[in-house]
C-alpha cells in the first residue's frame, strides 16, 4: 500500500482542522497524528467537544483537513476529488451511526443490500448471498421484510453493522454506535462488532461510553483536538476511562 | 435502478398527502392539455367550416390596386371596403383554373343596401297587385276590405298631421286623394280598370303610409349556381335557387329570421330558443321578460295586418284559447302575448298555427321584389328590383350571427347596382354636378359668385305637384322596370364582366360531397380540412400563375380574408386555453418544487447517509428525477386516460352550442373534441418536462447535502 504506510488503513500525520465560527475561527484539531494497522479495533475517546467525532468524519473522508495529511488505504484524501472520495468511501469505508440511518422506506433487506448497490462490480447473486450471510450473522434472518420503523433499537443497529460490513470494507467506522441504545443491547451490539473483527474487519469508534472503551483493545484519547494518549497496549487504560467518564 | 425506483414509489407513499396534492394538479393539467387541445383543434376545424364553406373558399382573390383590406365580416359590419375591381372574372378564372391544386372558383362581390320597409299600404296594394296579375279573385274581397280599412286610418293620420303642417296646400291634396281612394265609387269602378286604380293608388296613396322602418341588406353578388354548388353548408330552405340566367335575391335564413319576420314571432322564437338551449326561464330572465313586454306593447304591429274578417277569426279564437268573453282584439292579444314558462309552448304553437299564417310573417316573402338602392364608387345613387327567389340556411349554423351576415344576389344586379360594369364615365360625373347645380368658377370670381348682387344664388325648388304623374305612361315605366329586372343572361355574360373578389377553393381538401346533408354535425375529421401549410403552398401557386399571367393581384388565405375581429375569436380562445393551462401547471411547478425542497430537507440525513455510503451526486439526482418522473408517469398517465376518454366521449356526444356565437365557433350546433395522437404526446411531455425542471432544483439542492450530514445525530 504506498506511502510508506506499510499495513496501515488509516495514517493522519499533522492534521488540523479549523472551523470558522461568526469571526472567531474554532480549532477543532489541532496535530494529530494517527496510525491504525489492519485488524485493529479501537476506540477514539474524549468529552462531547474533545474533537473525536471531526477526526472521525475526516478519517470517515466526509470531511477535508485544513492541514496535514490523511492516507485512507494508502490514498491521500487532500489529492482526491470529491467524487473519488466518494468512491473512495464506497470501496474502502463502511459507516456505523449513533442513529442508525437507515433508509426508512427500505426493508431490512433492502437496507442491507444498498451499499452493493452503488457498485457496478457486484452480480445479484453475489449481492444475495452476502447480504443473506451478513444478515444471518446479525441474527436477524426472520425480520428480512421489515422495514426499519419495525425493528427495535438493536435490531436497527444490527441492521446497520451488516450494511457496514456487506462491502467488505477496510476499516468500519462507528460514531458512537452505543449511545442510543440501553446497556445490555449496547452490550450485544458490542460482542458483534467484537466477532466481525476477529473476522478480520478493522474497527474505530469514537465513544465516551466507557463499556465500549472497555472493549477496545486500544483507546486513543482526545482532549481539546489534540492527542492525550495514543492507548498503545491491551486496553491499558480502561479502568481509568471508565472512571474518568463517570 | 431498481432500487431508485422503489425508493421514489416508497416515498411517494409515505407522502401521500403531498402527493395527492401534486398527482391531482398534474393531472388536472395533463387532461386538460388532452382535452383542450382537442378542443381547439375542433374549434379551429369549425370556424375554418364556418368561415370557408359559407363565405371565403379556401383563398380570396382581390385586385392589387385594393386600397382596402379584405375583411369579410367586418365589411358587413362597418363600411363596405375599396376593393377596386377585377375587370375580366373569365381571364383571371381561366388562369386559377390552369393550376391543378385549384378546384372551384366563384366571382363574388360583397355590398350593402338601404332597403326602405314597405308600409302597410304598400304591403297590400303589392299583394292586390299579385292577386290581379296571377288572376287569384278569391282573396281579393278580403284584400280590398283590409286595404281600405288601412285608408281609412291614414285619413285620421293626415287629419293630425294638417294640424301641425305649415303647408296646408300639399296635405289639403293629399287629403283629397285619400278621400277619392276611401270613396265607395271608387272601389265599384276598381273592378272595371283594376290596374289604372292601383296605378293611382300606389302612386297617389302609397307615399303617404308610414314606412316601417328600413333595413341594411348585405350581399355577395355572385354567380348563384356556382355558391351553391361549392360552399358545402349551403341548403335551400325555402323558395327556389335562384334559376341560372336569371336575375334575383336569396334570403339568408339567418338574416331572414332575425331582421325580416314579423317582430312578434320573432321575440317568440327567441324566448323559445333562450329556454331550449340555455334553460333560461321567462321568471328569471331579465331580457325574456323584456321580449314579453314588448310583445304585449305592440300588437298593433299584429291588428294592423288583419283585414276585418281575419280579425274577427283571430278574435274568436283567442276568446276560446283564453277562456275570456273580452270583445276587442287588441286586449286579447295582450293576454295572449303575456306569456309565462308554464302556458308558453302551447302559446307559442298557437300563434303559429293560428295567428301567424293571417299575417304577414316576413316583410319580404319569397315572390316578392325589393327595391334595393345603392350609390357607384363616385356617388352616383343606383336602385335595382330584385325578385326574391327563396331562402337559404348554412347547415349546422341557421342560428350564427356571423353566418348569417350575407345574403346572396346574382352578380348582373350586382353590377348594376354598384356600377362596376361601367368605368366611372364623365356622364355620371356630369348628371351628378347638373343635380347639384354645381358649376364651375373660376377662383377669381368666387367672390362674386357667393356675394355679388344680381346672381340667383338659390333657385325656387320646383315646385311640383302630384299632377306631373298625369300624362306619363306609368305602366309602360313600370313595365320596362321589370324587364330590366326579369332580363335574362348567359354564362358568358356573368363570367366575362367585373367581379369585386373572387373565391377559390383547393382540391383535397373538402372530404365530404357538397350537399351531403352529413355535412353539418359530423365530427369533421382533421383529414377534410385543408391545413395551414398546404395552403400556403397551393396559395404561393396561385400567386405565381396570377403574376405570370401578368395580373397583379391579392391572395389571401380564408384566415386572413375572414378579417381580424373573427380571425381574432379562434386566437383569443387558444390564449385562454394556453394561459389557463400555463396557470396549472405553473401553480403545479410551485408545488412540486416546494414540496419537494421541504422533502429534502426532511431528508437530509438520509441522503447524506446514501452520500457518505458512496452514493455520487449524480445518483441523488437520479433519485429525484426518478420520483419526479414517477409522478409524472402515475398521474400523467391517469389525466392522459381520463383525458382521452373524455375527449372520445365529447367526440361521440357533442358539446352543444348554447349561443349564438358558439355556432359559429363550433362549426354547426355541435363541437366534437378530436383524439389525436398528437395530443397524448404534447400533454405527456408538458407533464414531463414541467415535474422534471421541478423536480431539478430540489434534486440539486439534495445533491449539495455534505455527506456529514449523515453524521448529525437527531434521534
Amino acid at each position: 500500500m504506498g506511502n510508506g504506510a506499510g499495513d496501515a488503513v488509516v495514517v493522519l500525520e499533522a492534521v488540523t482542522k479549523d472551523y470558522p465560527l461568526g469571526k472567531t475561527t474554532v480549532h477543532a484539531v489541532r496535530g494529530v497524528d494517527i496510525r491504525l494497522e489492519r485488524g485493529e479495533f479501537a476506540v477514539l475517546a474524549g468529552p462531547s467537544g474533545s474533537g473525536k467525532t471531526t477526526v472521525l468524519n475526516l478519517i470517515g473522508c466526509v470531511d477535508v483537513a485544513t492541514s496535514g495529511k490523511v492516507i485512507i488505504a494508502g490514498r491521500d484524501t487532500k489529492l482526491l476529488k470529491e467524487s473519488e472520495r466518494t468512491r473512495l468511501r464506497l470501496e474502502t469505508l463502511g459507516f456505523i451511526f449513533q442513529s442508525f440511518n437507515l433508509i426508512p422506506v427500505l426493508d431490512l433487506y433492502q437496507n442491507v443490500e444498498f451499499p452493493l448497490l452503488l457498485r457496478k462490480d457486484i452480480d445479484k447473486a453475489e449481492r444475495k448471498r452476502r447480504v443473506l450471510e451478513l444478515v444471518e450473522r446479525v441474527g436477524l434472518t426472520g425480520q428480512m421484510k421489515q422495514r426499519p420503523g419495525e425493528l427495535s433499537g438493536g435490531q436497527r443497529q444490527r441492521v446497520a453493522i451488516a450494511r457496514a460490513l456487506v462491502t467488505r470494507p477496510a476499516i468500519v467506522l462507528a460514531d458512537e454506535p452505543t449511545a442510543n441504545l440501553d446497556s445490555a443491547t449496547g452490550q450485544s451490539i458490542l460482542e458483534l462488532m467484537r466477532q466481525m473483527n476477529r473476522d478480520g474487519t478493522t474497527f474505530l469508534f469514537s465513544t465516551h461510553d466507557p463499556v465500549v472503551m472497555a472493549a477496545a483493545r486500544r483507546v486513543i484519547r482526545i482532549a481539546d483536538g489534540k492527542i492525550a494518549d495514543q492507548g498503545f497496549g491491551a486496553n491499558p487504560s480502561a479502568g481509568a476511562a471508565a472512571a474518568h467518564a463517570h | 435502478m431498481g432500487i431508485l425506483l422503489r425508493i421514489a414509489l416508497r416515498n411517494l407513499r409515505l407522502h401521500w398527502v403531498r402527493t395527492l396534492i401534486v398527482g391531482f394538479l398534474l393531472t388536472v393539467g395533463t387532461w386538460l392539455v388532452v382535452v383542450g387541445q382537442g378542443a381547439i383543434d375542433a374549434i379551429h376545424a369549425g370556424m375554418q367550416r364556418s368561415v370557408v364553406d359559407t363565405l371565403s373558399g379556401h383563398l380570396q382573390i382581390t385586385s392589387g390596386a385594393a386600397k382596402d383590406d379584405l375583411e369579410l365580416y367586418q365589411s358587413a359590419a362597418i363600411a363596405v371596403p375599396d376593393l377596386g375591381k377585377i375587370a375580366d372574372f373569365g381571364k383571371v378564372k381561366s388562369v386559377l383554373q390552369s393550376v391543378p391544386e385549384v378546384d372551384a372558383v366563384i366571382p363574388m362581390g360583397l355590398g350593402r343596401s338601404i332597403v326602405w320597409g314597405a308600409s302597410s299600404i304598400e304591403t297590400k296594394l303589392a299583394e292586390l297587385r299579385r292577386s290581379i296579375n296571377d288572376g287569384t279573385s278569391d282573396k281579393r274581397p278580403a284584400l280590398i276590405a283590409h286595404v281600405r280599412a288601412i285608408l281609412k286610418s291614414m285619413t285620421g293620420d293626415l287629419d293630425k298631421l294638417q294640424k301641425v303642417a305649415s303647408d296646408t296646400k300639399e296635405t289639403d291634396a293629399q287629403k283629397a286623394d285619400l278621400a277619392r281612394a276611401n270613396s265607395d265609387a271608387f272601389w265599384q269602378e276598381f273592378d272595371k280598370a283594376p290596374l289604372d286604380a292601383l296605378e293611382f293608388l300606389e302612386n297617389r296613396i302609397s307615399p303617404l303610409g308610414v314606412q316601417s322602418g328600413f333595413y341594411f341588406f348585405n350581399y355577395v353578388g355572385t354567380d348563384p349556381g356556382a355558391f351553391a354548388k361549392n360552399f358545402k353548408l349551403f341548403r335551400m330552405q325555402s323558395g327556389e335557387m335562384i334559376p341560372e340566367g336569371q336575375r334575383g335575391f336569396m334570403f339568408n335564413s339567418n338574416y331572414y329570421e332575425r331582421f325580416v319576420k314579423h317582430r312578434t314571432a320573432r321575440r317568440l322564437d327567441e324566448i323559445k330558443e333562450a329556454r331550449e338551449l340555455t334553460g333560461a326561464t321567462i321568471a328569471l330572465d331579465e331580457n325574456l321578460k323584456r321580449m314579453v313586454e314588448h310583445n304585449k306593447a305592440q300588437v298593433s304591429q299584429i291588428t294592423e295586418q288583419l283585414d276585418p274578417v281575419k280579425a274577427d277569426e283571430v278574435k274568436v279564437l283567442l276568446q276560446k284559447e283564453l277562456g275570456s268573453t273580452e270583445g276587442e282584439l287588441s286586449k286579447l292579444l295582450v293576454s295572449f302575448l303575456a306569456v309565462d314558462d308554464d302556458n308558453f309552448q302551447r302559446r307559442y304553437d298557437f300563434f303559429y298555427k293560428e295567428i301567424a299564417p293571417r299575417i304577414r310573417l316576413y316583410a319580404y316573402m319569397v315572390g316578392d321584389t325589393i327595391s334595393l338602392y345603392g350609390q357607384t364608387k363616385s356617388g352616383y345613387p343606383r336602385a335595382v328590383n330584385v325578385k326574391v327567389w327563396g331562402v337559404f340556411r348554412y347547415e349546422g349554423l341557421e342560428k350564427s350571427g356571423l353566418a348569417g351576415v350575407y345574403n346572396v344576389m346574382d352578380l348582373m344586379s350586382f353590377r348594376d347596382l354598384t356600377g362596376l360594369s361601367e368605368p366611372v364615365s364623365a356622364e355620371e360625373l356630369a348628371s351628378i354636378k347638373a343635380q347639384a347645380k354645381i358649376t364651375d368658377i373660376p377662383r377669381e370670381k368666387a367672390e362674386d359668385e357667393l356675394f355679388g348682387a344680381g346672381t340667383e344664388v338659390v333657385t325656387a325648388a320646383d315646385n311640383k305637384t302630384f299632377d306631373d304623374l298625369a300624362g306619363r305612361d306609368l305602366a309602360g315605366m313600370r313595365k320596362l322596370a321589370e324587364a330590366a329586372q326579369n332580363a335574362k343572361f348567359s354564362q358568358a355574360d356573368l363570367e366575362a364582366g367585373p367581379v369585386v373578389n373572387i373565391a377559390v377553393f383547393l382540391k383535397g381538401a373538402q372530404a365530404s360531397a357538397p350537399g351531403t346533408s352529413a355535412a353539418g354535425d359530423a365530427p369533421l375529421a382533421k383529414a377534410t380540412l385543408i391545413d395551414a401549410e398546404q395552403l400556403e403552398v397551393s396559395r404561393l401557386k396561385v400567386v405565381d400563375a396570377l403574376k405570370k399571367a401578368g395580373f397583379d393581384m391579392k391572395v389571401l388565405p380564408w384566415s386572413s380574408a375572414q378579417g381580424p375581429l373573427v380571425g381574432g375569436l379562434a386566437a383569443g380562445i387558444s390564449i385562454f386555453f394556453y394561459v389557463i393551462v400555463g396557470l396549472i401547471f405553473f401553480v403545479a411547478f410551485i408545488v412540486i418544487l416546494n414540496s419537494l425542497l421541504m422533502a429534502t430537507m426532511e431528508r437530509t440525513q438520509e441522503i447524506g447517509t446514501i452520500r457518505a455510503m458512496g452514493a455520487q451526486r449524480g445518483y441523488v439526482i437520479r433519485m429525484f428525477a426518478i420520483e419526479g418522473a414517477a409522478m409524472a408517469v402515475i398521474f400523467g398517465g391517469l389525466g392522459l386516460g381520463l383525458g382521452a376518454l373524455t375527449v372520445i366521449g365529447l367526440g361521440a356526444s357533442g358539446v352543444p352550442a348554447t349561443s349564438e356565437i358558439l355556432f359559429f365557433i363550433f362549426g354547426g350546433r355541435e363541437l366534437h373534441p378530436l383524439l389525436d395522437v398528437g395530443h397524448l404526446a404534447v400533454a405527456f411531455s408538458v407533464i414531463v418536462v414541467v415535474t422534471l425542471v421541478s423536480t431539478l432544483i430540489p434534486a440539486i439542492a439534495a445533491a449539495r447535502i455534505p455527506p456529514i450530514a449523515a453524521m448529525n445525530a437527531k434521534e
